[in-house]
């Protein structure tokens, strides 16, 4: 099975609209900021999206519009978490949050202009969130973080932000709202394996969350392709290599 | 609310009003997360002068006043315009701002940015109640042009060739845009026709120009206990303001003032000597020759407007704006 064969086309026309939302007129992005994101950082989330609308049929444009502002907001965190309570140069420190703000504009933007301000309040929930678990993270910072606490934190930073994009998927394709819960499951359950796969003191977690996500593909696949949600798993694992335990087991 | 708005008159004609947002402000502010709650309620305390909800509830008055359409814009206007502030202070690594410690001196880099992406977070809610894209729009655009400019600030920071053109397109971003959006929206949501909007939209540019030229002089010149803040943050970061600019072309001190601005690591007695060196110019003198072409030009921008006290009151807004020391 090709990597994320079902969606190469929707993904595409979504870095092709943020390439052309990043052009920063002051300058550009990369001359600003040295940015390091790997692969789960650049597409998870557009492909969860993308991914979850592809289960019901074609991914119309609203979706993809979606998929795109959802990447803008997690790189505009993503950026903004750059900027430390240590030792920073000036840019070190300066630019990260000018150009994080500047990807929230665009965002924002993005949302009147495509007509989605019925999401915006979804977007409003996350970003609260997120922030939430970054404060949290923050008082927590110096003592040893119990897996309770842990969880806490990455279901607001990283998990609110799958859920959304699973719902986003659900939602912008207009499916009925009682599947919603399951999709948001699912999202779920990827937004804290991957949390917790990023963290090698909590990775371990990671193995906690991938059964759970194949059985929520398992649950959707009466009423659903889930042709798509089969190829994110199997995405994430190649991503995350943590593929031995599971791949033979239940897919 | 702040002493400012009881202390000036121009306030007067909207001044129930400004409470009402105040108390929204409070309301919307309220949060549950314990760390978040205290930055928040600590950037309500430091006041603030609340002058942009000021300029959306005055422009609103020239045409259909409504406060309910006016509340969430005049409430989101001012938590944009906080969350800037909380960004650019760490930005700046400013430990003071209105007298009082900043966020970044209380509690670090980390949560400071949290609060001001809260903040927008709650900004956007608010723009959600407006239910307008055309008119959310706009204010994406200026956030998004805001930042430019900030970003067109750093870039060209310690760079004294600098020139008037680049300066007006740097402080337009960075204040003016924002406060000509306080206008244009205010008239916007009371059904104004193009030349109100027009009108209203100019005023705001004007006024906006004019308060930054202001806070550049007042960077150099003012009581730092009367500006809440230490004097010369522009010459220690290497801004190139107008009262450099102007001071640059001076010949008997141009040489070392630019040895001064140019140089990313001066000592305090270097930014002093900076300091004395643009006062004793004629920087500062220019620089409110700009300010009061752009006070005028505000002011003469509302002649077609009815004589209302809310007329009365932005012309005193203006005239405030350009002899301010604070």
């Amino acid at each position: 099975m090709a990597v994320l064969n079902s969606i190469q086309s929707e993904l595409r026309a979504v870095e092709t609209q943020m390439s052309k939302e990043f052009g920063l007129k002051a300058s550009g992005m990369k001359e600003l900021i040295q940015l390091k994101l790997d692969n789960l950082d650049q597409i998870l989330l557009p492909a969860i999206c993308l991914a979850v609308a592809r289960t019901a049929g074609p991914v119309n444009n609203t979706v993809i519009a979606l998929s795109s502002v959802l990447q803008h907001i997690y790189l505009a965190q993503h950026i903004h978490s750059m900027v430390r309570d240590r030792e920073m140069t000036d840019a070190e420190r300066q630019y990260p949050i000018l150009v994080g703000d500047y990807i929230f504009g665009q965002s924002f933007l993005k949302m009147c202009e495509a007509d989605l301000f019925k999401y915006v309040s979804h977007f409003v929930t996350v970003i609260k969130k997120i922030n939430e678990g970054i404060v949290l993270r923050w008082r927590l910072k110096n003592q040893k973080i119990s897996i309770k606490d842990y969880k806490a934190i990455i279901e607001k930073e990283k998990a609110s932000l799958t859920v959304l994009a699973a719902r986003l998927g659900a939602e912008g394709s207009d499916l009925k709202s009682h599947h919603f819960a399951k999709f948001e499951k699912l999202g779920y359950n990827i937004g804290m394996a991957w949390a917790a796969s990023n963290e090698p003191q909590f990775s371990f977690l990671t193995q906690e969350y991938l059964p759970k996500i194949m059985a929520n593909i398992n649950d959707l696949r009466e009423s659903f392709s889930v042709q798509p949600l089969q190829e994110l798993y199997e995405f994430i694992q190649l991503e995350r290599g943590t593929n031995a335990y599971l791949a033979s087991n239940i897919l | 609310m702040s002493n400012y708005l009881k202390n000036h008159k121009f306030f007067k004609e909207i001044s129930s009003d400004l409470k009402k947002v105040e108390k929204e402000l409070d309301k919307v502010l309220k949060v549950n997360d314990p760390v978040l709650s205290q930055t928040c309620i600590s950037l309500l305390q430091a006041g603030g002068k609340r002058i942009r909800p000021g300029f959306t509830l005055l422009s609103g008055k020239f045409f259909d006043y409504s406060f309910e359409k006016l509340l969430p814009i005049a409430v989101a206007l001012e938590i944009i315009h906080m969350a800037t502030l909380v960004h650019d202070d760490v930005v700046d690594a400013s430990l003071i701002r209105r007298g009082r410690p900043t966020l970044v001196a209380g509690w670090g880099n980390e949560v400071s940015i949290a609060t001001g992406d809260y903040l927008l977070a709650k900004a956007l809610e608010q723009i959600v109640k407006i239910n307008d894209n055309k008119l959310s729009a706009f204010m994406a655009k200026v956030c998004i042009d805001m930042c430019q400019g900030e970003i067109q600030q750093l870039k060209y920071s310690y760079d004294i060739e600098q020139n008037l053109k680049q300066y007006l397109y740097r402080i337009k971003r960075k204040t003016a845009l924002l406060i000509s959006l306080c206008c244009k929206l205010g008239a916007m949501a009371c059904n104004a026709d193009r030349r109100g909007i027009w009108i209203m939209s100019t005023y705001g540019h004007c006024l906006g120009i004019a308060f930054q030229i202001v806070d550049d002089i007042l960077d150099i010149t003012a009581d730092p206990k009367v500006l809440g803040k230490p004097v010369g943050n522009d010459v220690r970061q290497g801004i190139i303001t107008l009262p450099m600019i102007f001071a640059l072309k001076d010949s008997k001190i141009a040489e070392r003032l630019k040895e001064l601005l140019a140089s990313d690591q001066k000592t305090e007695a270097e930014v002093q000597e900076a300091v004395a060196l643009i006062k004793q110019s004629d920087g500062i003198a220019k620089s409110n020759e700009i300010v009061q072409l752009y006070i005028k030009k505000g002011i003469k921008n509302l002649c077609e407007l009815p004589n209302i006290p809310a007329k009365d009151a932005m012309i005193e807004l203006a005239e405030f704006v350009g002899e301010r020391s604070y």
